[in-house]
């Protein structure tokens, strides 16, 4: 009897201290990623001296197809998915990704009703302010000392290009990442003249997709003009 | 002995070799190389210092722009002048004078849009002669006219017929505009004490 017991508690033990380890190191892992969103986030939001209140969250599933509710203008709760840290390479790239909720979170606190009508006006057209979103968001990581240029660098990795600009609640990627550079360009061509991401491989991707909207703005700036250039 | 240098530096040479050939593959942005050369080797915008956000002490800092700014035609990163309205004080000492020119920057104009969106003007990156810019909160975003709460109030009455409510898409919000007879006010915290540091940390 006493045999059977210790091979039965020899038994449980070599299965549940590999589960019970596993499950550890799954918690560690997850308290470092927590604590580097949390150094990253919360250094954009002293340096730029953002009085609203927001928390990051890190959620270790892949995020959903269709979110019917985006936390960070009901909740100011910014939540930074499995998919979407797994493409992250630099802290740079996390302020990126971090920076632009901080706009959306930001100005979900303005206006009527706490800021109730213009949470809606975001739902209702994010084509409209994604542009906006990344701008600030540019603006924003400079004024914390990271480098912007990040910003495209993670956008390409990261978001899907779809067919129409046009039929879509939201603007193409490529459309995005060149008005990222053309706003970089005009406000901070220092970051494009001293480009550390020249040589990163997702950068020159970056450099071989977009030649065409490069060439408008290659345009745009021989002939002076102040024109709006429309992005494909 | 001579036989394991010359394998050696032929080793050296190979690898240097193909380190230089990658080197070439790389796309240069020569658009940027052209047009940007005057920046190169230029210092990167400063972040702003760390600061001890102890003190609540704020005084108003109230100014007039000296030229109207339009989402229309607004460029992001132009510098914008404006003058002080009124004298500024902090604990019997003056501050600012009254009228002194301080400058700041269109930092993103964002025009109007369907649903009643209004355009956005932000104005940002204040610096008051005499005042630390870090010790600031000056973000001031001015907006057109907000045309959503008509939009969507008569978009959900109208979902009983479809697809009449999407009509209220087309509606557009208002331009926005800073004129000299708008205020711009920010606030200015003296106590804040500030260093330069290494952002990110």
């Amino acid at each position: 009897m006493i045999k059977k017991l210790v091979i039965f508690t020899i038994l449980a033990c070599t299965l549940v201290i590999p589960v019970c380890k596993a499950a550890d190191t799954q918690i560690y892992d997850n308290l470092k990623i927590q604590h580097y969103i949390d150094n990253v986030a919360f250094n954009i939001l002293n340096a730029n001296r953002i009085d609203k209140r927001m928390v990051f969250t890190y959620n270790d599933e892949d995020q959903k197809t269709i979110m019917l509710t985006d936390k960070t203008i009901t909740r100011r709760q910014i939540v930074v998915y499995k998919n979407q840290i797994n493409h992250i390479s630099d802290e740079n790239e996390l302020a990126a990704f971090l920076s632009r909720e901080i706009v959306k979170g930001t100005l979900s606190y303005d206006g009527f009703a706490r800021g109730f009508v213009t949470s809606a006006q975001m739902k209702c057209a994010p084509k409209k302010y994604e542009l906006f979103f990344d701008k600030r968001a540019v603006d924003l990581m400079v004024k914390a000392g990271y480098n912007p240029v990040a910003m495209i660098v993670f956008l390409n990795k990261l978001g899907e290009q779809k067919r129409f600009s046009f039929f879509l609640t939201n603007n193409t990627i490529s459309k995005r990442m060149a008005e990222i550079y053309e706003y970089i360009y005009f406000k901070y061509p220092e970051y494009l003249a001293n480009n550390t991401y020249l040589t990163n491989k997702y950068y020159q991707n970056f450099l071989l997709t977009s030649e065409k909207n490069r060439g408008m703005l290659q345009e745009k700036v021989k002939t002076s003009s102040q024109k709006r250039l429309k992005y494909e | 002995m001579n036989r394991i240098i010359g394998i050696f530096i032929a080793f050296i040479l190979v690898f240097t070799g193909i380190n230089t050939a990658q080197a070439k593959v790389i796309i240069q942005d020569t658009f940027v190389d052209e047009t940007l050369k005057d920046y190169a080797g230029k210092e990167l915008p400063a972040a702003n210092p760390l600061c001890n956000f102890e003190s609540t002490a704020r005084v108003a800092i109230v100014m007039r722009p000296m030229q109207t700014i339009r989402s229309k035609n607004g460029i992001n990163g132009t510098t914008v002048s404006l003058r002080v309205k009124e004298d500024v004080f902090y604990k019997n000492k003056l501050l600012v004078p009254r009228g002194t020119e301080a400058i700041a920057r269109v930092e993103t104009v964002a025009t109007q849009g369907m649903n009643g969106i209004p355009a956005m003007i932000v104005l940002d990156r204040f610096e008051i002669p005499g005042l630390d810019s870090a010790k600031m909160k000056s973000s001031y975003i001015k907006k057109g006219l907000n045309l959503t709460y008509i939009v969507l109030p008569v978009k959900w009455a109208l979902t009983i017929l479809p697809p009449t409510g999407s009509l209220t898409n087309f509606i557009v919000g208002g331009p926005a505009k800073i004129s000299p007879k708008n205020d711009v006010t920010i606030y200015y915290y003296p106590e804040w004490e500030c260093v330069d540091t290494d952002f990110p940390m």
